[in-house]
């Protein structure tokens, strides 16, 4: 099964639907934010920090939309063998650490000014630190190999393992905290909350496409100035 | 009120690592097109 | 695994292996050392009571024999890479997960004998309740190391073949086994207090949930991870 190189027909320029795309997605973003800062009111037991949730939750989910994607694509590079997909893979795997990064500081933040301590293991946020983990991994194993296809299908395998793996550590440490300790997140379900969380996370949504994307276009070109590399390396190396 | 502190500092979060990562992403691009471009004779590559 | 020649090659590359092995035995006495050496450590760093309780005992013997095992694991792999036997093994037109099986099984059994031992030197040093625990024991010890060493064997076959393997593979497989940890440490420290809330059967189950998801999940990607 060989895989397809992606020397051909890479154009410089971000198609034209990334630009426009990329507006919407910032003005959005802007707007939710703005939005859903403003009209949530304060709530009753933790006042205005709430309003912490409206980045922390949306930056949580979207993480875990880019890390599907990196399974998802890694399973079809494994069966297809088709390069563009294991780039897509790691820009995707890219934007999620970044995600889930971020959402392991707000997480601190959210967990400092609710319960005074900057850590705490309860299920989610020591399952987005496993992950995050995992996919850190997943970038380091990249940095290290050289050979592009051997990285693709190393990567891909690690990716599709690694999203497996997602479910359950979530299960697992939350079995492992009801035993020691039960203590409630709490979530408010009010409408105005909800409306600024759906919006956050479309906002969140929508950047990390644009993201992935960039990343992506950017991806094609590296692979295309490293495969002519090569191939100007053995060209090369038959003159002599 | 200190919970300003810590909405402010998880907004200033967001928005600090979309627009880091948003600058490394256009600076990564910026040098995958210059060594796109560049072609195989002016690459320097120490052989 | 229908074919009866893969389960004869399964057969022969852990034959090999546990033959080299018990025949210089410098893998599993370096193993074994340094894990009783790690548990011994422990009792000076936590000190006698902390250890002698179930739950921290427990994580502890889980601990050794993750920081143990993980040594292992690329060995096996860089003894095939050096004598470059694993071209050779591949290049054979047998299937290529039968490879990955042996290697598996074979870190099994070297694993279970290190983790016996682990048990016994925790067990006297730290006052361990080990015979009134009972056969579920024997079995989270079992599930547990079968899923440690199948990921390990995995994980093992790409980073022993890359420059920083010491560090990249207790990167790449620590994150992955942190449920596998959960499970093994909860049901161990519940067998050797008494079990008295009920609490090992969940996480037995969940130690047999995450083995045979790995393990088919590995035995399907190998041939993507050898391939040269």
């Amino acid at each position: 099964m060989e895989a397809q190189r992606s020397t051909g027909g890479t154009a410089t320029v971000l198609p034209r639907w990334i630009l426009g795309f990329g507006a919407f997605a910032i003005l959005f973003f802007m707007a939710s934010q703005v939005t859903a800062f403003t009209i949530s009111p304060a709530e009753r037991d933790m006042g205005n920090l709430q309003k912490i949730l409206y980045v922390h939750v949306p930056a949580a989910w979207i993480s875990m939309v880019s890390y599907f994607l990196v399974f998802v694509a890694s399973i079809g590079y494994l069966w297809r063998g088709r390069e563009r997909l294991d780039l897509f893979a790691a820009s995707a795997a890219e934007a999620g650490v970044v995600l889930t990064g971020l959402t392991l500081a707000l997480g601190s933040i959210w967990g400092r000014s609710t319960w005074g301590t900057w850590w705490e293991w309860d299920p989610r946020l020591t399952s987005t630190a496993v992950l995050f983990l995992v996919f850190v991994g997943y970038l380091s194993l990249r940095g290290f190999i050289e050979d592009d296809v051997r990285r693709a299908r190393w990567s891909a395998a690690i990716g599709i393992l690694g999203f497996l793996n997602v479910i359950i550590v979530y299960y697992s440490v939350q079995w492992w905290r009801g035993i020691h300790q039960t203590q409630s997140s709490p979530e408010t379900l009010s409408p105005m909350y909800t409306l600024g969380l759906r919006m956050n996370a479309f906002a969140f949504l929508f950047l990390m496409i644009l993201f992935v994307s960039v990343r992506y276009h950017t991806a094609v070109l590296e692979r295309g100035a490293e495969a002519r590399e090569e191939e100007e390396a053995l060209a090369g190396a038959a003159h002599v | 009120m200190s919970e300003w502190r810590y909405i402010g500092a998880a907004y200033f979060l967001t928005w600090a690592t979309f627009v880091t990562y948003g600058i490394y992403l256009a600076r990564r691009r910026a040098r995958a097109i210059d060594a796109f471009e560049a072609g195989p004779r002016e690459q320097e590559r120490p052989q | 695994m229908s074919r009866p020649g893969e389960w004869t090659r399964v057969r022969a590359i852990l034959w090999k292996d546990l033959v080299t092995e018990w025949r210089t035995r410098t893998s599993f006495n370096a193993a074994a050392f340094l894990a009783a050496l790690i548990v011994l450590l422990f009792g000076f760093a936590l000190g006698p009571d902390r250890v002698t309780a179930g739950a921290v005992s427990a994580g502890v013997v889980w601990m050794t024999l993750l920081f143990a095992g993980v040594l292992t694991f690329n060995r096996a792999w860089e003894r095939e890479i050096e004598n470059g036997a694993l071209e050779a093994l591949v290049l054979y037109p047998g299937d290529v997960r039968s490879i990955f099986v042996g290697k598996v099984l074979a870190n099994v059994v070297f694993l279970l004998a290190v983790g016996a031992l682990v048990i016994v030197v925790a067990g006297i040093l730290y006052g361990l309740p080990v015979r009134e625990a009972g056969p579920l024991l024997v079995v989270v010890f079992v599930l547990g190391i079968v899923g440690f060493v199948t990921l390990g064997t995995f994980y093992a076959a790409m980073a022993s073949r890359l420059r920083a393997r010491e560090v990249l593979l207790p990167l790449l497989l620590f994150p992955m086994l942190v449920p596998l940890l959960l499970a093994a440490v909860e049901a161990t420290a519940a067998l050797l207090t008494g079990d008295l809330l009920g609490n090992a059967p969940q996480w037995i189950r969940l130690l047999i949930v995450f083995d045979v998801v790995f393990a088919v999940a590995t035995y399907f990607a190998f041939e993507f991870v050898i391939e040269e």
